[in-house]
């Protein structure tokens, strides 16, 4: 009678350490696979940028053209003055279809005399206390009325709701 | 019986070493194939390669304070380094210009690259590149009507 009350503890010990086990394991590979989907989140995030980047610069509204034909990541100067007031006037254009929550920056850079000249605040539709995804894209910047090509900067953050 | 006893108890070391090796072998196995760098890896490589790319087409498509464009001073700084822009010759030009543009952008971005213009000596670089892996992108200047071409890279290096 001892002996088998001594052998029925002694399974319900392998028993509990067994369970132990298991649940570790199962805590072990859900965290594992939380870290994954979140770098794979992160990962498409960042794709998703660089989408919105490579839309936003061949929206014939800001891309630059030479002689009939569209330069690759190139925005026009005055298309963009002229696209930052359309939308002032209408702040709702491409919001839900391409610029989401997000604040598209172009900088313009000389590096002649290594200076920062100018900058376009294209779009800011910013949401406070929310995760932020940052991409920054050389560009090239033409300036019809000089006919001259400039160094560029697009920076854009998007906005995610936690 | 002595013997017997010895014989059990080694046994039962002996599957608990299974266990444990059996442990060991499952943790490698989840470090080795849910590795979290190597799921996003052609993703994040290719938001890389983007910005290696636009970086070389935007500097090699901008016009100088001289006469010649980016891409003809890095022509001229290949095959004889004799046009003055600005009062300095155009490798030093270029040296200046594309180090400027670097040290504004990648530098402040933290992201470590290598940069080389093939048949001349520019040649920059920020940050130990050596064991980290490496993203380039290139651009293509041809020598016309001299033969041949040369390549810029622009090497992007990641975790």
């Amino acid at each position: 009678m001892k002996k088998a009350q001594l052998e029925i503890n002694e399974t319900m010990i392998v028993l509990f350490i067994f369970i132990l086990l298991v649940m570790f394991g199962v805590v072990f590979f859900a965290r594992i696979h939380r870290i994954n989907v979140e770098a794979e989140i992160a990962a498409r995030q960042n794709l998703d940028l660089v989408r919105i980047s490579q839309a936003i610069s061949s929206l014939p509204e800001l891309s630059c053209t030479i002689g009939n034909v569209q330069i690759d990541n190139c925005y026009d100067i005055l298309k963009i003055e002229a696209f930052m007031k359309i939308l002032e006037d209408n702040p709702g254009y491409f919001q839900g279809t391409l610029l989401y929550y997000t604040t598209i920056n172009i900088r313009q850079y000389d590096p002649f005399n290594d200076v920062w000249t100018n900058e376009w605040n294209l779009h800011d539709n910013n949401i406070e206390n929310s995760d932020q995804r940052k991409i920054f894209v050389p560009v090239l910047l033409y300036d019809k009325r000089t006919a001259t090509k400039h160094f560029g900067v697009l920076d854009l953050t998007w906005y995610i709701l936690r | 019986m002595v013997y017997i006893k010895m014989k059990k108890a080694q046994m039962e070391v002996f599957g608990l070493a299974i266990v444990v090796i059996l442990i060991f072998i499952g943790m490698i196995f989840a470090f080795r194939f849910f590795n979290p760098a190597s799921t996003d890896d052609v993703k994040s490589r290719y938001v890389d390669e983007v910005i290696a790319q636009s970086m070389l087409t935007s500097m090699f498509s901008i016009n100088t304070t001289c006469s010649l464009d980016m891409t003809e001073l890095a022509k001229d700084c290949s095959i004889r380094n004799s046009y003055y822009c600005d009062g300095v010759l155009s490798c030093e030009y270029l040296d200046e210009t594309i180090g400027n543009i670097l040290s504004n952008t990648l530098e402040v971005w933290r992201k470590p690259y290598e940069f080389t213009i093939s048949g001349t000596e520019i040649d920059k670089k920020y940050g130990d590149c050596s064991r980290l892996k490496k993203v380039p992108g290139t651009y293509h200047i041809s020598l016309y009507p001299e033969a041949g071409s040369i390549t810029a890279t622009l090497t992007i290096c990641r975790n």
